[in-house]
């Protein structure tokens, strides 16, 4: 909005003259001020502008941090329409210049007032007479603080223009941009624009005033601020022009405009200052310019050294629109608009599949310019991928590799190709040490080979998989504490205990909303009929989860659940130990936590007599793991005496059904157990030896090995596979 | 307790101020009038101020400067005297904790005893009796006594006493936060001097009190306040304090004028008689030079009637004349002018940024701070 003073009339107008809807709320609100403001007059602007002025008493210290007197005469101008705010001048002859939030103006003074940040269209809900000259009030009290520009607040741009320039440092030329914008860039075809350089020693925070539009005023204004600009962009000039002869250049170099980028740091306080950008496009050629700054070109390729010309006469005539200067976005703009800090923010990762979930992750971490990536995937973009992938770049993605895809799409958007790096391969080719170099693994390929191959193969690199259920309503995250002590592979397997554990989960990998359950299928496949807004949710959940885990160095195993009404449900289960044993080529997990301590209660209870059950877990034949999580409890028609036990069968066909749908067939029958009375030894017993054999033959009928489990006294244990002992 | 502040009551010709430091309260004089239109309810305001101890409010320091009249006003009905076990519920009166006192009180001898000055000579009296009899319960709240400035009449003995010079940094056994007094005054010479004129203004207390940023080291305001000393009295503390190298003593963010405004601090009186030929019309070098000892910004408060230009002495208008070309206008205060202004006494709030002079009301009721009254069909 405008902000110049025009000078009102002589002619005064009476409180009840006043027509101005504005002026009339301001004056019936004085009153309330109780003496701290008092309306000195009213005068007649143009336009049937009204001119209050006021002297306004603020509270302001002692020895206050800017000028701001115990009394300050303030005009506010109002107009009749009501489409803007009143205008607001401090009228004070020496009232202190460059202040926060003040207007910049053609004028130096008065001094006009930007009292609120917000636009009318938003103020005028709730704009009345007093809440206007309150904040007016509390401007000059704050602003005698020094606490109006608060300290968490941007320091303020040393000019405001009203077009702008996208600034990389690193570029040489500038090219133009829609709606009056330019661009720094490394290319120089066509006429170009030359940017300049600058860097000027630090001012105070603060605004210019005064509107500046050719290059005298520009010098004059640097100038009073101690900064002899027109020095400092002599030897830029010559410079180019030097280069120019030198390299024979031919006349759109010498028709090329010139754009100033000046790098002006701001004092936050007496010590610390930041830098700040100013952009200034001079409307006149190199050509033009140089013999102002003392060089005459001769046929393009001779020149001549002049005087220097740099009176207000030459330089007035230049005009120079002010550019506000916005850095181009690299990845430290991208970590400070995040609000991200620094520990993690350069670490490297190695993300492994980048799906729907994988790919928008991903770029939830590009837009915080969060780590250097590794991304590995195998996979192309097939138009249906393009309804939850974070490409939405059909055009140009469509068939290529998905991690070079999105690689190219972040790097891109910060500007940083060193940012993200890909891998288009399966994980089994990648080389193990890109993943080992990394500070976490995150497998997000819905794939639990590849969880069990980063599990079992990727020694001494913490690992992270994630992954949406079947309905996409649920969402898992599996994280390795730092010395990876807790596996994936275990951590998964817990995972399905829980589901056992928890009734509230025991829908958690249904397929379909009517519960059936279809065989040959993985687990994490989703159906194709989730819509994208599952998956940013819980992508947005996962980057913010992601962070968090990186800061506690323990293991976690942790369920979302969106429900119906879009709230968000998180659970955070105890990661559990196991006691690990191993025998020939296989090793057994024994969970302790939940399974051996069901057991040895339930055997406790019913001592003297001896029980048993049946064993529940997970075999994983290609890494010869067993994994023993869970249990079905001696069936009430079992045979419990103090030297026999023999498992009954009631109900436990449904319950292993039950168990094997839960957990989509993850956790099933791997054997049996029973107890040993009171100060017995764990040896297999005659009875025990011959069920064992049972045992077998009916583990070779199932290709799995025979497992059987003896437990004593202190949660000791013995187990028993095919013809081995643990 | 809340924040630092120092206010200034509207009394007219007359003192009564109060200081809350981060750990203390303190009254320096009072002159509370009978409430009525026009007139402040001071005592109302200074019950909201001060801390409560079993329900009884209390002043952890009352000082008296001297005691005229206008600088103890009805004292014995507002203030408690005597034995906390004598203290009457009904009465709400304020109980001092400790209580600073000049030898005259003592001294003069052309006190009767149903004055305010009376009931605070009986009060001073059983406190100072305390002392001398080594009474186990002298320390105590409630009895405590210090003397401030010289016992010219060994009217004192066992008493506590703070001398010209002196930094208190501790009021009832416990160490001021952040805050302290520098004594400047009365000098021994002023207690013979007020001893031998029966003049109890000479006597006055004259202190600068200081209050600390929280950075412990800077003062965030400093106050000269000085009963009502004449300038001889002020001619004398200059004289000292620049010779001790106590120049910072004598720094002020806000100065009380003393007397109420009166010519007294510039020069003698009358300020001029032409038919007498006197003529006191020029102030005195000295006490321009404690005015030169301002801080930036600094205040100047009148405690007085309205000034208005006429021969009144006190408030003195050539007196105010002297402070406004020494502060300029807008940092001149009067206590009567601003309330007639503002509703208010004049109240400084301090923080990192210094004193900052409160003019606005805090909208007490819609911020919840404050009770609407009261309301209802039977009202």
């Amino acid at each position: 909005m405008e902000q110049d003073y025009v000078t009102p009339s002589n002619k005064k107008i009476s409180i009840e003259e006043l027509r101005n809807d504005g002026s009339k709320q301001i004056v019936s609100s004085i009153d309330s001020f109780g003496g701290t403001i008092i309306l000195l007059q009213v005068l007649e602007g143009k336009d049937n502008d009204e001119f209050l002025i006021l002297k306004f008493l603020p509270d302001v210290p002692n020895d206050p941090t800017n000028d701001i007197r115990q009394e300050e005469v303030i005009t506010i101008i109002t107009s009749p329409n009501n489409l803007a705010l009143p205008k607001v001048f401090a009228c004070r002859d020496d009232f202190p210049l460059g202040l926060p939030h003040t207007n910049v103006t053609k004028d130096k003074r008065p001094v006009s007032l930007c009292i609120f940040e917000e636009n009318f269209e938003e103020l005028k809900h709730k704009w009345s007479g007093s809440y206007f000259l309150n904040a007016i009030k509390s401007w000059l009290e704050l602003t005698a603080r020094g606490e109006l520009h608060k300290e968490n607040q941007p320091l303020e741009p040393f000019v405001i223009g009203s077009k702008g320039i996208i600034v990389n440092p690193d570029d040489s030329f500038i090219k133009e941009l829609p709606n009056g914008f330019y661009k720094t860039t490394g290319s120089n075809l066509g006429t170009p624009m030359h940017r300049l350089f600058i860097s000027t020693s630090p001012v105070e925070n603060g605004v210019v005033h005064q509107r500046i539009d050719n290059l005298y005023a520009l010098g004059e204004i640097f100038k009073s601020k101690n900064i002899d600009l027109l020095a400092l962009l002599k030897p830029k000039i010559i410079q180019l022009v030097d280069d120019g002869i030198r390299y024979k250049f031919l006349g759109d170099f010498w028709q090329g405009l010139l754009v100033l980028i000046v790098e002006i740091p701001i004092l936050r306080d007496s010590v610390n200052s930041e830098p700040t950008l100013a952009g200034f496009k001079i409307n006149a050629t190199l050509g033009e310019l140089s013999s102002i700054f003392g060089r005459t070109i001769i046929g393009l390729d001779k020149l001549m050294r002049v005087e220097e010309n740099l009176s207000e006469g030459k330089l007035t005539p230049i005009e120079v629109e002010i550019l506000s200067p916005h850095l181009s976005l690299n990845r430290t703009l991208a970590q400070t608009y995040s609000g991200i800090d620094a520990e993690f923010s350069e670490a490297k990762f190695t993300l492994v599949g980048l799906g729907a979930l994988g790919s928008q992750f991903f770029m939830d971490l590009a837009r915080n310019g969060f780590g250097i990536w590794n991304l590995i995937d195998k996979d192309i973009l097939l138009p249906h991928n393009f309804i939850r992938h974070a490409s939405t770049d059909i055009d140009n993605h469509l068939a290529e590799n998905k991690a070079a895809a999105i690689s190219k799409q972040a790097n891109d958007l910060l500007n940083d190709y060193d940012f993200s790096k890909p891998f288009v391969a399966n994980i089994y080719e990648v080389d193990k040490s890109i993943m080992q170099g990394s500070d976490i693994v995150i497998d997000m390929s819905t794939s639990i080979g590849v969880e069990r191959y980063l599990a079992n193969e990727i020694k001494g690199v913490r690992k992270l998989s994630a992954f949406l259920n079947p309905m996409g309503t649920d969402f898992v995250m599996l994280t390795e504490d730092v010395e990876s002590y807790y596996p994936l592979d275990i951590l998964e397997i817990q995972y399905y205990k829980e589901l056992l554990t928890n009734p509230e989960l025991s829908n958690h990998l249904d397929f379909e909303s009517d519960g059936k359950i279809r065989y040959a299928r993985g687990c994490r496949d989703i159906t194709s009929k989730i819509p994208q807004e599952n998956l940013s949710i819980f992508s947005g959940i996962a980057s913010k989860a992601f962070k968090q885990n990186l800061n506690n160095k323990n293991a976690g195993l942790q369920i979302w659940r969106a429900d119906e009404s879009q709230g968000v449900t998180h659970r955070r289960f105890n990661v559990e130990d196991w006691e690990e044993k191993s025998i020939s080529d296989w090793t057994i997990y024994i969970n302790k936590n939940h399974f051996l301590a069901t057991v040895s209660e339930f055997r406790t209870d019913k001592l003297p007599n001896e029980t048993g059950g049946i064993l529940i877990g997970a075999i994983d034949y290609h890494y010869k793991k067993i994994y023993i999580a869970h249990t079905i409890l001696a069936p009430e028609d079992s045979i419990e005496r103090p030297t026999l036990f023999i498992r009954g069968i009631k109900g436990v066909s449904e319950k292993l059904n039950q168990i094997q749908n839960i957990t989509n067939d993850n956790l099933k029958y791997l054997g049996e157990w029973h107890s040993h009375p009171k100060n017995c030894g764990l040896g297999m017993s005659g009875d025990d030896k011959i069920q064992f054999a049972e045992l077998l033959n009916e583990a070779k009928l199932n290709g799995q090995p025979a497992i059987m489990l003896i437990l004593g006294d202190d949660n000791n244990f013995k187990i028993y596979i095919d013809n081995y002992e643990l | 307790m809340s924040k630092n502040i120092i206010k200034y009551y509207p009394v007219g010709n007359g003192d009564t101020s109060l200081f809350k430091t981060n750990n203390a309260n303190i009254i320096t004089d009072i002159n509370i009038r009978e409430v009525k239109d026009g007139i402040y309810d001071v005592k109302k305001d200074l019950l909201k101020e001060l801390d409560e101890r079993e329900d009884r409010p209390y002043t952890d320091l009352f000082i008296l400067t001297h005691h005229d009249n206008d600088h103890c006003l009805n004292f014995g009905k507002h203030f408690h005297t005597g034995k906390i076990s004598t203290y009457d519920d009904d009465d709400e009166k304020i109980i001092i904790d400790e209580l600073w006192v000049n030898e005259y009180i003592l001294g003069d001898a052309n006190i009767s005893d149903d004055t305010d000055a009376g009931i605070i000579r009986k009060e001073v009296r059983r406190r100072r009796n305390l002392y001398k009899n080594n009474d186990s319960t002298k320390n105590e709240r409630g009895n405590r006594l210090v003397l401030v400035g010289y016992d010219d009449n060994n009217q004192f003995t066992n008493v506590p006493q703070h001398i010209p010079g002196q930094i208190v940094t501790e009021i009832n056994d416990t160490a001021l936060d952040k805050f302290e007094f520098f004594i400047h005054a009365p000098f021994k010479a002023d207690v013979i001097d007020c001893n031998a004129a029966d003049d109890r203004n000479m006597s006055s207390i004259v202190y600068q009190a200081r209050f600390y940023k929280t950075n412990g080291v800077d003062f965030s305001c400093r106050i000269l306040h000085g009963g009502d000393a004449d300038h001889y009295r002020w001619a004398r503390i200059k004289e000292k304090s620049e010779k001790n190298n106590n120049e910072d003593a004598l720094e002020w963010d806000i100065f009380q004028t003393p007397h109420h405004c009166s010519w007294t601090f510039f020069n003698d009186t009358p300020y001029k008689d032409d038919e007498k030929g006197i003529d006191n019309s020029e102030p005195k070098q000295t006490s321009i030079d404690i005015l030169n000892y301002k801080k930036t910004g600094a205040k100047v408060v009148a405690t007085s009637k309205k000034i208005v230009n006429n021969s009144d002495n006190p408030p003195h208008y050539p007196a105010k004349t002297e402070y406004v070309d020494v502060v300029g206008e807008s940092n001149f205060k009067n206590t009567h002018k601003f309330y007639d202004d503002f509703k208010k006494p004049i109240v400084f709030e301090l923080d990192e940024h210094g004193a900052t002079l409160i003019k606005a009301s805090a909208s007490a009721i819609s911020s919840g701070l404050s009770k609407p009254s009261r309301a209802g069909r039977a009202g």
